[in-house]
Order: structure tokens, then sequence, then C-alpha cells
């Protein structure tokens, strides 16, 4: 059972007309998370990053559409509790989000992901659809503390443009 | 230690009836009402969830991402209780 404050961000995140929103994309074609897993592996060529995803934040959980760098436990879940997730407060705020070190930021203060993974510094920018709703979010994730400049969150606003455009192909 | 592994405890059924009715609004209680009598369970029964989910997944498209919220859940808990076990035996 979940606690108040889960609930509480469950409600944000699941507010019915985005969660309508994400339910007319067919998220789970083959073809579509195909062409995210390639748009993902470019990020984290291109940034020079172990991991990159493409992912929808759904009320509870941050759902993988496409990955590069991703294993075990998440790769087996496709996704990891909404609590858990920093494409949750992406998806949130609306706006790019960096986290240069998890250490010795407070919004990173016990975050088992971040434990778990050995993960240290994250860059995500948000998607937006045509109808203004905020979807998921496209990050990247270093296992060592990092400073993302803005000219890497712009490569990363240009990714994630292009993971609206693939997801548009896949409306219903 | 305690037995939910980084505090993360699997879903229940009230995780899957609070899920539905927010995601659904107004017709929550309608369509949470259809799929307890399509999965034949009441929500009392100790496997109501197992027998629940499938039935969410041939449901409406936003019922199908409730779902697949809940499949995330509970599969992070199966793999991250299975490795807490391991490591406390």
């Amino acid at each position: 059972m979940s606690t108040k404050t889960e609930r509480d961000l469950f409600d944000r995140l699941g507010r019915p007309d985005r969660i309508r929103r994400l339910a007319g994309y067919d998220l789970f074609h083959p073809a579509l998370r195909a062409r995210l897993d390639a748009l993902a592996t470019r990020a984290a060529t291109g940034l020079e990053a172990p991991v990159a995803l493409v992912s929808v934040v759904l009320d509870s959980a941050q759902f993988i559409l496409g990955g590069h760098g991703v294993g075990g436990w998440v790769a087996q879940s496709q996704g990891i509790p909404a609590e858990w997730s920093l494409c949750a407060r992406t998806v949130l705020d609306g706006k790019p989000y960096r986290v240069g070190d998890s250490r010795t930021e407070p919004a990173c203060a016990d975050n088992p992901m971040l434990e778990l993974t050995g993960l240290a510094s994250y860059a995500g920018v948000p998607l937006i659809d045509d109808s203004g709703q905020v979807l998921g979010s496209h990050c990247v994730l270093d296992v060592h503390p990092r400073t993302f400049t803005d000219a890497e969150v712009a490569v990363l606003s240009a990714g994630a443009d292009e993971a609206i455009e693939i997801l548009a192909a896949h409306r219903r | 230690m305690s037995d939910a592994p980084y505090g993360l405890h699997p879903p229940t059924v009230a995780d899957a009836h609070d899920a539905l009715h927010r995601v659904h609004g107004a017709d929550g209680p309608r369509i949470w009402a259809a799929l307890l009598a399509g999965a034949g369970v009441t929500g009392q029964e100790p496997d109501a969830l197992d027998r629940l989910l499938p039935v969410l997944d041939r449901a409406d498209e936003v019922t199908q991402l409730c779902a697949q919220a809940l499949r995330i859940r509970l599969t992070s808990y199966t793999c991250l209780a299975a490795a807490h076990s391991m490591t406390r035996s």
C-alpha cells in the first residue's frame, strides 16, 4: 500500500487528461520501441554517457520506451517506481532538470534507484506533444558527477523533438 | 532489515483501485466495478490482483497503462526482493 506522499505524487502524475493523452499512443508497438532505442543510443554516444532513456511517466511508474545501457532489474521491469524517478520531476516541472552530483543534491537524498544503479548525474528534458501535455522525458545519466552544459541539454532537446515525431507516427 | 526492499512494497488491490479511480476520474467507480466483475473477484481474495491484472491488460487503453505501471512496480519489487533475500541469506 502506498504512502500519502507517494499517493500525492501519483495524483499529480496521473491526471486524467494527461493519462488519456498518453493512452492515445501505441506505446507497446515494437517499431516504436526500436526507433526510440536507436535514439537513446545516439544520445548516449553523442553525450558520452553510459545510460540514455526515452520514457513516459505513468501515474505510479516511469515506463522506459527506448533505452541504452539499461540492465538488471530496471531492464526486467521496463521502468522504475515513480517515487524513484528523476524523470518524474522533469515531467512535473515541464522543463530541463539537471543533477550534477546526486550525493550532494538534497532532492536525490536516499533515492534507492541511484544507490542501486550507481548513477550519480542526470540531465533530462521533457517530451511535450502538440497538445501541450508533458508525456515523459529524454535523459542521460552518468556514473560520475558531471556538469551538463547548455549545449548538451540542447542536444537532448533536439532528441526530444525527434522522439515526439516518432511517437506522433504511433498515435492510434 | 525490512522485508520491503528499499522501502518498496508490492502493489495491492487497494493500489489498483486507487490508480483506476485516479486516472478515470468520475468514471472510476463504474469502470472499477466492471473490472472486478470481469475478473470474477470482489477484491478481497488473496489472489485478486493476480486475477485483475490480465483483465486490466484487455481493457481500454487508459486502464492498460494502469496495468503497465502496476507491473513495473511489481517486477521491480520481485527483482529487488530476490536480491535482498540473497544478501540476507
